[in-house]
């Protein structure tokens, strides 16, 4: 197991490098840099004054290096722990990251949280209760969960609390050790929302896994062992028909980290997500760079949890 | 002899009417509360000499104080801030700043002539990239020099007729010599150290921005709240949801609310909140590039000065909410401006389009008479994307055929920088000065920044020189007057669809809130008072 680890966390290496390289060139590829979104953007310069200023913010901040120079320079400071400095916000890159991870990575967390609490029991209970009143019930709620689009159930769930309790999350954001209760306040709604987005499919998918796990010849003689029907469902047939769908919460994790962005924007909330879409409208590529290494390297993170999770759900599974 | 500026008067005057109205006023002034507003995004950067974005100006506005300022009781005059009075040469080319005497930074320090120096010297250095104050001071102040403690002289290039509009402008600010010399720049919270009502509190990035009073005030009476905090609030969807949840005080910034959505929000507040529109000072106007087929063809420019429908365009795009066709806007420029009733009665204003139409289709027929095909763009930002697609479903009419491309916002700068397009469909210009020549400096002299089309026209480019140097104000009307018919029925590639406006609200807790004729002007809440 260790050596399994280890091997994968090495290979975390050459596709973070790759990530690095592919954002460095994309944001580059991108048309205009902060150097001309600073001064063109300003109404009555002459055109002598906006080119003399752009080649000296260029300079300033070494992008009028060759690209390779600039992407070696940048991978020397990031091994050494210096991310840079933001061109837009006028501070170390680091501090933006340790400003707005938490945020983002709790938002995270909690999604995930909601989505196993609801999800994998409905899709359960769904096949549990084929083509009952349930079934069609949880059905229901995943189609539409899966037919609305992400942004438009964030901007419902703010309607709703506006139309029947005229109330709205407050408009500064608390940190979870500083005022927990405004914290959670601000958050649950957002994770409410992607939760809802996120778990329509794996309710789908539990539910289509336990039907064909519950037909197998072992669930059968666990039923005719005189086993409790809730050991059979939850200790036997579960715990196998999880595989896939574990593998499943896995690929999505991408999906979780990307609408994490577009909750952060509809609930105002200041976490990376907004960092990231401020630095990329900005072209501050240090900050760009760092946050989707830092996000890519979130994603490698989950699915070498999940991986490991295989041995946890099935036994047989052995890593070496 | 030197002639004195009415400044001091002016201040007597509105002293005396404030005293006279004071009876009816002095109850219902009410000390404390703090004023929730928004921000549409966070503005990153603070230094509001170097940088440009509402949202630094808005972060900023209640910590600095300028020389002069639009006055927040009446945003359409200029009134004393920290200069008391000034005097003007009789050749116009010295002002002499006489400053208030006992003004102190927010960190105790004395308020001298010597930050007033710094502060201009700053603006009009060649290698600070002051692009707001600065691009309005480079061409016309030559040097400021200290004249004792509180007087402060400005030896001027020319007689220039923008320079006391300008030092009144929200982007003049006067900042801290030791504070300037301490951080070099006004990028950072530690260095919003101003003379301003408020004192900056805390900047949490992404979240919110606040101020607190200022104790040590120069005028003692002010600030009335306690504070103001600025959310950072992103995407109308929750800037909408805060507004009905009676989060915030006041929307009288960007964006502007549609009219379903002021509707939407009275229906949610009822009569807590007052809804009303302003023009924002923002003219929309359609570019041509002269250098680029088929817009290199005055012929061409005129026919889609004729061709397009801003009545219809603006019930669309706006529903209703706008002045067509205007260069200047009389609602904010009042007698600068051509009267509406001449401007819409002139071929491709009037409303009845049958005419203009017919007389496009016949310029466009004369050089291409199987109509063009071109590429039209516009930024992907605000309803941009929709109104460029009614203006090219105008152009259509007239066998102007455009394709549309569009751009990210940032992107779109930078071609329209290079000036790579041939037509800009629709693009929005705010004017940070409310003074008549800002309109033709940043849009149609021949190094006007945002002149992406490069157009030089002899007459424009002498006649606006002639607007800035101008100081009889009823001759500079007239040349003002002049250039905007000249715009209107001889050439134009910055086609003016119109100015735009929007509908705004604020809560009716919020007391002698005045709005200013530009977006920048008066946002310091000095003077405003929250009712309990």
């Amino acid at each position: 197991m260790f050596q399994y680890i280890t091997r994968r966390l090495l290979l975390f290496i050459p596709t973070l490098l790759g990530v690095t390289i592919v954002i460095f060139l994309l944001v580059r590829l991108v048309p205009g840099d902060i150097a001309e979104i600073l001064v063109f953007d300003a109404p009555n310069l002459p055109p002598e004054e906006v080119e003399r200023q752009v080649a000296e913010i260029r300079a300033e901040l070494g992008l009028d290096r060759p690209l390779a120079v600039q992407y070696l320079s940048w991978l020397g400071n990031f091994a050494t722990g210096n991310f840079g400095y933001s061109y837009w916000e006028h501070r170390p890159v680091a501090e933006i990251i340790s400003d707005r991870f938490p945020l983002s990575m709790e938002l995270a967390v909690l999604t995930l949280l909601l989505t196993m609490i609801w999800a994998i029991p409905l899709g359960v209970i769904s096949a549990v209760k084929q083509n009952t009143g349930w079934d069609y019930f949880v059905r229901c709620v995943s189609i539409a969960g899966l037919s609305l689009p992400l942004f438009l159930t964030g901007i419902l769930i703010l309607y709703f609390l506006i139309a029947f309790f005229s109330w709205l999350p407050p408009l500064e954001y608390y940190g979870f050790f500083e005022r927990p209760l405004d914290n959670l306040s601000q958050l649950i709604w957002p994770a409410i929302a992607q939760a809802l987005y996120i778990s329509a499919p794996i309710t789908r998918l539990t539910r289509s896994q336990m039907l064909d796990v519950i037909r197998e010849d072992y669930v059968r003689t666990a039923r005719s062992k005189g086993l409790n029907n809730r050991v059979v469902v939850y200790h036997h047939a579960l715990r196998n028909a999880l595989l896939p769908v574990v593998t499943f919460i896995g690929w999505w994790g991408g999906r979780l980290l990307g609408g994490i962005v577009i909750m952060e924007i509809i609930f105002g909330l200041p976490g990376m997500g907004t960092s990231l879409i401020d630095a990329v409208d900005h072209r501050d590529y240090p900050t760009v760079q760092a946050i989707v290494f830092l996000l890519a390297m979130v994603f490698l993170l989950i699915n070498l949890t999940i991986d490991l999770l295989y041995a946890v759900l099935d036994p047989r599974i052995r890593y070496s | 002899m030197l002639r004195t500026k009415a400044l001091s008067a002016f201040a007597l005057v509105s002293a005396a009417l404030l005293a006279a109205s004071a009876t009816n006023t002095a109850l219902a002034q009410q000390k404390g509360g703090i004023v929730n507003w928004f921000v549409y995004a966070d503005p990153g950067r603070l230094d509001v000499h170097t940088e440009t974005p509402l949202g630094v100006q808005q972060a900023t506005a209640g910590i600095w104080s300028g020389l002069l300022q639009y006055s927040p009781d009446d945003p359409s005059q200029i009134v004393p801030d920290l200069a008391e009075s000034y005097e003007v040469s009789n050749d116009g080319k010295t002002v002499t700043f006489k400053l208030r005497e006992g003004v102190k930074w927010h960190d105790g320090q004395p308020f001298t002539a010597a930050d007033v120096k710094a502060t201009y010297d700053r603006l009009i250095d060649p290698n600070v990239k002051a692009r707001r104050c600065g691009s309005l001071m480079k061409p016309v102040l030559d040097s400021v020099s200290v004249k004792g403690d509180h007087s402060v002289q400005f030896d001027l290039k020319f007689p220039a007729a923008t320079f006391i509009p300008s030092v009144a402008s929200a982007w003049c600010r006067v900042a801290a010599k030791h504070v300037l010399e301490k951080f070099g720049d006004l990028q950072t919270p530690e260095a919003q150290i101003g003379t301003g009502p408020f004192k900056f509190k805390r900047y949490e990035r992404g979240s919110v921005i606040e101020w607190e009073r200022n104790p040590d005030y120069y005028d003692a009476k002010y600030p009335y709240v306690d504070g103001v905090k600025q959310y950072v609030l992103k995407g109308a969807a929750r800037q909408l949801a805060a507004a009905k949840a009676g989060q915030l005080h006041l929307w009288d910034t960007w964006p502007p609310m549609s009219k379903s959505a002021a509707d939407e929000l009275k229906g949610a507040r009822g009569d807590d909140v007052e809804i009303f529109t302003w023009p924002i000072n923002t003219l929309w106007a359609v570019h041509l590039n002269v250098h680029k087929e088929p817009f290199d063809k005055k012929d061409i420019r005129r026919a889609v000065h004729l061709a397009l429908n801003r009545q219809e365009l603006f019930e669309k795009a706006f529903e209703g909410a706008g002045t067509p066709c205007a260069i200047l806007d009389p609602r904010l420029y009042a007698d600068w401006a051509l009267p509406q009733d001449e401007v819409m009665n002139l071929p491709g204003c009037r409303a009845d389009k049958s005419e203009d139409l017919a007389e496009a289709k016949k310029l466009v027929e004369k050089h291409y008479p199987n109509g063009f095909d071109f590429e039209i763009v516009t930024r992907t930002v605000g309803n941009y994307v929709d109104r460029i697609q009614l203006v090219a479903a105008d152009l259509k009419k007239i066998g102007l055929r455009g394709t549309i491309k569009t751009y990210e916002s940032a992107a779109g700068y930078t071609a329209y920088g290079k000036g790579d397009f041939q037509a800009i469909g629709t693009q929005d210009t705010a004017m940070f000065i409310p003074d008549p020549s800002i309109v033709f400096s940043i849009l149609y002299v021949k190094d006007a920044g945002r002149n992406w089309v490069k157009w030089d026209d002899a007459n424009m480019n002498q006649w606006a020189e002639e607007g800035l140097r101008e100081t009889d104000q009823a001759k500079r009307q007239a040349l003002y007057h002049k250039m905007q018919r000249y715009l209107l029925t001889e050439d134009n590639p910055a086609v003016v669809v119109g100015w735009i406006e929007g509908w705004f609200f604020k809560d009716k807790s919020l007391k002698n809130y005045r709005r200013a004729n530009t977006i920048y002007d008066t946002n310091t809440f000095v003077n405003v008072w929250l009712e309990k």
